[in-house]
């Protein structure tokens, strides 16, 4: 999304670089519910990057 | 035709002829205590199931079919899209009801606005840009953002934005009006803590020093403010100092700034403290 939380595009070698770098995460909490019997996806933790120019400037949250 | 049949068509006509006869009511000709009343009825149901599911998401829909300008529901509906990471959705939402909120002359919904904003996603001019609406609509320079002090979060906003000296100047009016209130500001610890951040980054130590000491005058078990003091003595080759502050950070690591909701500017990890104590 942009600055005005519309949705947006970015190039394919930014997407790819923010996709590997989060992979590499290991300990980023499961967003689907841990319980077999309750489905339900919950995002209570999100990383989010701040690009400017091509470049990321800040991580949120 | 018998007698029977004569019997079972005139019940047949009777039904037909009342089911004809029902009008159906549409919630649009509902007055506003009703609309209210089966509003609230949808928003109660809505809480059976669990925040992010879909189906919290369809009674608060349905709820505010009924009652579109309810800012309440609103709000409540942009928790559920963040929770699942429909960001795009969850702003559309929140700004909407910021939108009928300030309407009508109220601020709750921008208040929220601007900690989310600042908390989760960094967006800084949008912090202050909110804070100052909400002053000019309440004609207060002190507010509460859902639970702190609206000039808190604007000062850390300048702070982001490397606007060092109107932020502790914002970070004073927040320590002055609370003051004017009653309260104790030598308790702001946090107020304290980022104005030695601001200091620090003008490159102002002994300010800085200052403001750090006030803090963990308040809180003693307070990691960051012992950490940043640490890389102040660092800077001023006083190493002995450094060290003992970076010791103190390592005491009380578990006293630090983590929460549940928010991540916190400058909290200060494990890691970061070793490496410190390592050189």
């Amino acid at each position: 999304m942009n600055r005005e939380f519309k949705a947006t595009s970015f190039t394919k070698e930014i997407v790819n670089h923010v996709i590997n770098k989060v992979s590499e995460l290991e300990d980023f909490p499961a967003t689907y519910s841990q319980l077999e019997w309750l489905d339900y996806k919950d995002i209570h933790a999100f990383l989010m990057f701040k690009l400017e120019n091509g470049k990321i400037t800040d991580l949120c949250p | 035709m018998s007698l029977k049949q004569k019997i079972i068509s005139l019940v047949i006509l009777l039904i037909i002829s009342s089911c004809n006869k029902k009008t159906i009511t549409g919630y649009s000709s509902l007055d506003e205590n009703k609309k209210g009343e089966l509003a609230n009825w949808y928003h109660e149901m809505s809480n059976y199931f669990l925040q992010p599911s879909e189906l919290y998401r369809i009674y608060k829909d349905s709820a505010l079919v009924v009652q579109p300008n309810n800012v309440d529901l609103r709000q409540r509906l942009s928790y559920s899209y963040k929770k699942v990471g429909e960001h795009i959705k969850a702003m559309e939402v929140l700004n909407k009801a910021v939108e009928i909120d300030t309407a009508n002359g109220k601020t709750d919904a921008l208040e929220y606005r601007a900690w989310t904003l600042l908390y989760y996603y960094r967006d800084y001019e949008g912090v202050i840009r909110d804070v100052d609406l909400i002053e000019k609509i309440t004609g207060n320079s002190y507010n509460s953002c859902w639970g702190e002090p609206c000039g808190f979060h604007k000062g850390q906003a300048l702070y982001k934005l490397n606007d060092f000296k109107k932020a502790i100047e914002t970070f004073e009016i927040v320590n002055s009006e609370e003051e004017k209130l009653g309260f104790d500001t030598n308790d702001n610890y946090m107020i304290f803590f980022y104005t030695g951040r601001c200091y620090s980054k003008m490159k102002n130590y002994k300010r800085a020093i200052l403001f750090y000491e006030k803090s963990l005058a308040s809180v003693k078990q307070f990691p960051e403010a012992y950490y940043q003091l640490g890389l102040i003595y660092k800077k001023l080759n006083n190493y002995k100092k450094a060290n003992e502050n970076f010791k103190l950070a390592k005491e009380y690591i578990n006293y630090g700034m983590s929460e549940p909701y928010v991540e916190r500017f400058d909290e200060v990890f494990q890691y970061m403290i070793d490496n410190e104590l390592k050189e």
